[in-house]
């Protein structure tokens, strides 16, 4: 009992490191990242020695292996594909229009995607893909 | 002076809790929902490339037929052989547009191996068409 008011007031740790770290974590994560809906379908790109990079931009058209097709996280019928894609380039005429397809997809499939979406009006198409070199092999969570 | 002094032993400190709860669930969001993914980009069409595809007469088609089967401007050739192929043509005519045309059944990554490899070989014109039974 003659013990208990030796103890010390002050026994906190210091927290300053602590939040100066996480606040620069924050700063990161913001600056650094992109955000974009997470994909209606996991796809994987084919990989390619493209030297061109780019991120995911305003109209993503996803293919999958078996043909099935979305646009920025949904899930579309085929015959709808045009009709959205008119819409989006109605905004924003010279939107870049993304193909992302699964490298296992029959190529005359997303070929096909390819003339829809000229038809539909698009101006510039671009085939997303994964690097092939040690400079960034795979977009994993992608 | 001594009521400073007092003051300030005697913990005026801000409580900082509530900040650093805030900004360690701002910096779990920030870490979950961005994305650092960086593709690999083949322009496949744009307005130019429509012209040339339009006025490209005699454009080189190279048909992939199967894993180790090519035909280029209707010639069988193995697959190894684009490359040099399409190094052959371009020596006689650099501005040579090239179309891949997939057989069915080829998949979307060995037509971008395919024009990967033409791109590597020099060819600058290069675009994508639909399988027909009649072309060669």
């Amino acid at each position: 009992m003659k013990f208990l008011p030796d103890r010390p007031r002050e026994a906190s740790i210091d927290l300053t490191p602590l939040i100066d770290m996480v606040f620069i974590l924050l700063v990161f994560f913001m600056l650094a990242g992109t955000f974009r809906a997470t994909d209606a379908f996991p796809v994987t790109p084919p990989s390619s020695i493209s030297r061109i990079f780019g991120d995911e931009r305003e109209a993503v058209v996803l293919i999958r292996s078996d043909g099935l097709v979305g646009l920025n996280g949904r899930i579309l019928e085929r015959e709808d594909l045009a009709r959205a894609v008119r819409l989006i380039l109605a905004n924003d005429a010279s939107a870049l229009v993304q193909v992302k397809a699964d490298a296992g997809t029959e190529a005359n499939v997303v070929i096909a995607v390819l003339e829809e979406l000229r038809d539909a009006g698009a101006g510039y198409i671009v085939l997303l893909t994964r690097g092939a070199g040690p400079i960034d092999g795979g977009a994993p969570g992608t | 002076m001594r009521m400073h002094a007092r003051r300030r032993g005697l913990g005026g400190e801000l409580n900082i809790t509530p900040l650093i709860d805030m900004v360690f669930i701002l910096l779990v969001f920030f870490m979950l929902a961005t994305n650092f993914a960086r593709f690999r980009l083949i322009g496949v069409d744009s307005p130019q490339e429509r012209e040339v595809a339009r006025t490209a007469e005699g454009a080189v088609v190279i048909e992939l037929l199967g894993a180790d089967s090519i035909r280029v401007d209707g010639q069988p050739r193995p697959r190894a052989a684009l490359g040099p192929a399409v190094e052959a043509i371009l020596k006689l005519d650099p501005n040579r547009v090239f179309l891949i045309r997939p057989a069915p059944g080829i998949s979307l990554q060995e037509t971008v191996a395919a024009h990967d490899e033409a791109r590597k070989a020099g060819a600058r014109q290069l675009s994508f068409s639909r399988w027909k039974e009649t072309g060669a």
